[in-house]
């Protein structure tokens, strides 16, 4: 006993060192739906067989183009493929998958992903597979964020998925994985051969009076040879199960239909009914979560309104249960029934109690309430007629105050593994109640009572929302004129919720916003022509219903802007009438050996080969008054350096005021920026309106191999 | 002796603490290419580093380049409707712009062209106080997608999301400030190729514009991770 609680701590504290991670653990966004299996194809995949293959194989199929993000590129996506390999590094990802990468003898690679069970919708046909085969991983290995190199040959079983190329490691070229695993198995030759099992759909509802069907599917691996005889418990009364075959025939690749009859009287409510598949000396299970409603209430939604069911958030965080100390437990002495943590209650052989409660709301509206958990009880009492340790089951009020004692176990009810409970409290719909349980022990002899994996599934009649949102636009006025910069500003209301705003402007989305009932959207009216333009907002609300806001109306009216040439000649047109520019000798230029971009003329700097300078320079007066001032050229760039890093001839664009001192440099080119043709350059000097500055080109060229800059079309027009 | 795990409970927990405080140190797995890291569901994403130091010559590798690029930004965060933080939005909402065509020449020079900034779209919700990853981010614009709060992408689309200076991001274990100042990835949705770039809170106006705009040309260059870089 004494080295079993030791070991119970030690794992405590292993588990707790990895919450922080686990905290901030999240599930994939990129063809996620395809990788765990809740497409709308996920059906189409066929478990009852599979396909072997290699990686060699696998990567010569050819990528689909496009890849749908929703549904599957059949038959690789809809086939479960079994590959031997090596699987040669692992780590575990943000996104919670282990991904693992597998080589064959020629050293080609693809990659293989257990998704997070956390992660796999309740109607994925793989999710038990995925359990199984994340922990036989788990059972292996204890995966990171960073790789492990593994070099450990493995069969791997799993659904084909072509993934997008995004670098990842050990990605085979068309981006073809086996994702979701659904079965791994380490060192095959020396395994025992196994099966999975799986059902689909695994989520299930069906009215009193009438009948639903889900697909148990079987599939053998690591040679596995045998029938497998399957059976259901769990039922809810007044409802039966027929299996059709009650057993798949040998070597255990193949499927059921389990047909779910409910009487006219049957418990309503949520229940987990258990799959039992069994042969070859092995039995694996999997669950379906069938919901029996009213007659005609099937169309109701089922909510599971505990928080923290399955105690996964740890001891550190137990909200919104309550406890007394030392219950919440993750070791191997009591191990969950599914997960990490369990609620271990007593288990201490002497005077003892443990309480564990949590408080819920019961809409007065749902149509049906059903509590289940697990219970797992070992004692060491070994009466068969009194019960001297009990766990009482109990409803509370708020206050609490005891409702109802829905059960009490004792150490007479001691059972190996689990056992699901599950009441009906729909009696409580419209109060508030704690789900309450009292663990007492006497003074010997320990009992204990460890529960795990609640759920609480409340079904209230669907409520379609068909109001839509009501908004307006409450500025500008309708009718008025506006110019320059102007707030538009909408607001919003609904009878539920605004989950979206839009203001559009001409019909054309300007913003939008969420959760907000106003939004407002900064106009730039020069933007537009002047005259009528028309404004509204849209409102939306998490039933997609759409409210549209009367059309406004305004009237811009900008002063039209004009827009004045500062540069004189910027063509360098008047040939060898140089004014009003300032050149150094030999600039202006209409040889063919440097043609202009336009025109005859333009300005050659440098390209002599030796050390040289030439400029040019034209000064202007940008008026205060501007609204923009934008300098732009067209540059030619041709060398003889044959550098491809080194900068040896420049040229450099500076703003200067009117005695020569530099205010800005724009840009330096070099022969690096060589190029054939002309390239238009373009700066913003609003900067120095109300100033008289120049506007300087200085090309300089060292000893050797010439390079020549050719300016064209120089312009500096101000908006006013 | 049951109660030996409340006793060890306090320690387990200053264990976390100290594990927590080591994990902040912990390396992270990199690839081996310069400013490129492993985002959050294995791939290689691009990264303009937190001091903003200047990228090794760029080389081709074989793969697309954007023929234009056009900025959608997205500011989110309850900071951003600070006024003093919001000041910044016009300038940001164009970085073309803002920056000159210095941080585009090369852009440019590789026959891309830059298209003028499409209109800004802001949702100031609450994001929460846990950081933000790059899966949040994918799962953001989907929701954002799904629900017409922005644009469909065109060819040209790069959506620039700039977090409020209350959102703390991290990528692949890698931690903004600290390891980048932005980054730009790629994901496939239902609308198509998302391009985007994410620009967490930068308290220097500048650099923040800048980081902007280098991750934005980036991603005009090496889009899909096989271009120039």
């Amino acid at each position: 006993m004494m080295q079993h609680l030791r070991r119970r701590c030690l794992f405590l504290v292993v588990i707790l060192l990895v919450v922080p991670s686990a905290l901030y653990a999240q599930c994939g966004v990129e063809r996620w739906s395809v990788k765990t299996g809740t497409d709308p194809d996920a059906g189409k995949v066929n478990l009852a067989t599979s396909t072997n293959t290699t990686i060699a194989s696998m990567r010569a199929i050819p990528a689909p183009s496009p890849i749908p993000s929703n549904n599957r590129v059949a038959p690789t996506e809809t086939t479960v493929w079994v590959i031997n390999a090596t699987l040669t590094e692992f780590k575990l990802e943000n996104d919670s998958d282990y991904h693992l990468v597998i080589s064959d003898s020629s050293g080609n690679t693809m990659i293989t992903e257990i998704p997070s069970p956390s992660c796999v919708g309740s109607t994925s046909p793989f999710l038990s597979a995925i359990q199984n085969s994340r922990a036989k991983f788990d059972a292996q290995f204890t995966a990171t964020t960073s790789f492990q190199t593994a070099n450990i040959p493995v069969q791997i079983v799993g659904v084909g998925m072509f993934d997008f190329l995004h670098g990842q490691t050990g990605v085979a070229p068309n981006g073809i994985e086996l994702h979701p695993v659904l079965d791994i198995i380490f060192n095959p030759g020396t395994q025992t051969p196994d099966f999975i099992v799986s059902t689909s759909p695994s989520t299930l509802s069906v009215a009193q009076g009438s009948s639903g069907t889900s697909k148990i599917s079987t599939t053998a691996a690591g040679g596995f040879n045998s029938s497998i005889a399957l059976s259901v418990s769990g039922l809810p009364s007044g409802v039966t199960a027929s299996l059709s075959p009650t057993s798949i025939a040998a070597p255990g690749n193949g499927s059921s239909t389990v047909t779910f009859n409910a009487s006219s009287t049957a418990a309503t409510g949520t229940f987990n009914v258990t799959v039992t598949a069994s042969g070859g000396g092995i039995t694996h299970t999997a669950t379906i979560a069938l919901s029996v409603a009213t007659a005609g209430g099937t169309g109701g939604t089922t909510t599971q309104v505990l928080g923290n069911p399955g105690f996964e958030n740890g001891s550190t965080m137990p909200a919104p249960w309550t406890s007394t100390a030392g219950v919440i437990n993750n070791s191997a002495s009591e191990p969950p029934h599914g997960g990490s943590w369990d609620a271990w209650l007593d288990g201490y052989g002497t005077t003892h109690t443990d309480t564990l409660m949590q408080q819920v709301s019961i809409p007065s509206t749902a149509t049906s309430a059903s509590l289940t958990f697990w219970l797992h009880i070992d004692t060491a009492e070994t009466t068969t007629t009194t019960a001297f340790d009990t766990l009482a089951v109990q409803v509370r009020n708020s206050s609490g105050t005891v409702l109802s004692t829905l059960k009490t176990f004792s150490n007479l009810n001691k059972n190996t593994g689990y056992a699901q409970q599950s009441f009906d409290l729909t009696s409580f719909k419209g109060q508030t109640i704690q789900i309450n349980f009292v663990g007492t022990e006497d003074s010997s002899l320990q009992t204990s009572f460890v529960l795990d994996d609640f759920a609480l599934n409340v079904t209230t009649p669907s409520t379609t929302d068909t109001t839509p949102p009501t908004t307006s636009v409450t500025s500008p006025a309708n009718g008025a004129t506006v110019s320059g910069t102007v707030n538009v500003t909408a607001s919003a209301s609904d009878n539920v919720g605004v989950t979206q705003m839009q203001l559009l402007i001409d019909g054309t989305l300007v913003a939008s916003n969420s959760n907000s009932t106003s939004l407002t959207f900064s106009w730039s009216t020069d933007s537009v022509a002047n005259g009528s333009h028309t404004i509204l907002s849209k409102a939306f609300d998490a039933a997609g219903n759409v409210g549209t806001s009367a059309t406004i109306t305004v009237n811009v009216s900008n002063s039209t802007p004009t827009t004045t040439e500062l540069i004189v000649d910027g063509g360098f047109e008047n040939g060898t009438n140089t004014s009003p520019w300032t050149l150094t000798a030999g600039v202006i230029n209409n040889s063919t050996s440097e043609p202009a971009h336009t025109g005859t003329w333009d300005a050659w700097l440098d390209g002599t080969g030796t050390s040289h300078t030439d400029t040019a320079m034209q000064q202007v007066s940008i008026p205060a008054g501007v609204t923009a001032a934008t300098l732009s050229f067209w540059l030619h760039v041709d060398t003889a350096e044959t550098s491809t890093t080194s900068a040896f001839d420049k040229l450099t664009i500076q703003v200067r005021d009117s005695s020569g001192k530099v205010l800005s440099t724009l840009a330096t080119f070099s022969n690096l920026d060589h190029a054939t043709g002309y390239k238009q350059h373009t700066y913003d000097l609003t900067a120095f309106r109300g100033q008289t500055i120049q506007i300087f080109f200085s090309g300089v060229e060292d000893f050797e191999l010439q390079t020549s800059f050719v300016l064209d079309d120089v312009s500096l027009q101000v908006t006013q | 002796m049951k109660k030996l795990t409340s006793i060890l409970v306090p320690f387990a927990m200053f264990l976390v603490q100290s594990m927590a405080a080591q994990q902040a140190a912990a390396p992270v797995d990199r690839p081996p290419e310069p400013n490129m890291v492993f985002d959050d569901d294995g791939g290689k994403v691009q990264i303009v580093p937190a001091d903003l130091a200047a990228s090794p010559q760029k080389t081709f590798h074989g793969g697309a380049v954007m023929k234009s690029a056009q900025q959608v930004s997205i500011f989110l965060g309850s900071g951003w409707a600070d006024a003093q933080v919001g000041s910044r939005k016009p300038s940001l909402a164009d970085v073309t712009a803002a920056t000159g065509d210095l941080p585009f020449a090369e852009v440019r020079s590789r026959n891309v062209r830059v298209l003028r900034a499409a209109p800004h779209v802001e949702d100031f919700g609450n994001l929460g106080s846990r950081p933000l990853n790059d899966l949040d981010i994918q799962r953001k614009l989907s929701q954002m997608l799904e629900s017409k709060a922005i644009p469909a992408p065109t060819a040209a689309t790069i959506y620039v999301v700039f977090l409020a200076p209350e959102a703390s991001s991290t990528l692949g274990g890698h931690s903004a400030g600290a390891d980048y100042a932005a980054y730009h990835n790629v994901v496939n949705l239902e609308a198509g190729e998302i391009r985007y770039v994410v620009v967490p809170f930068h308290q220097d106006a500048q650099k923040h514009a800048a980081a902007t705009a280098r991750a934005f040309a980036e991603t005009a260059l090496n889009p899909n991770g096989q271009g120039w870089f």
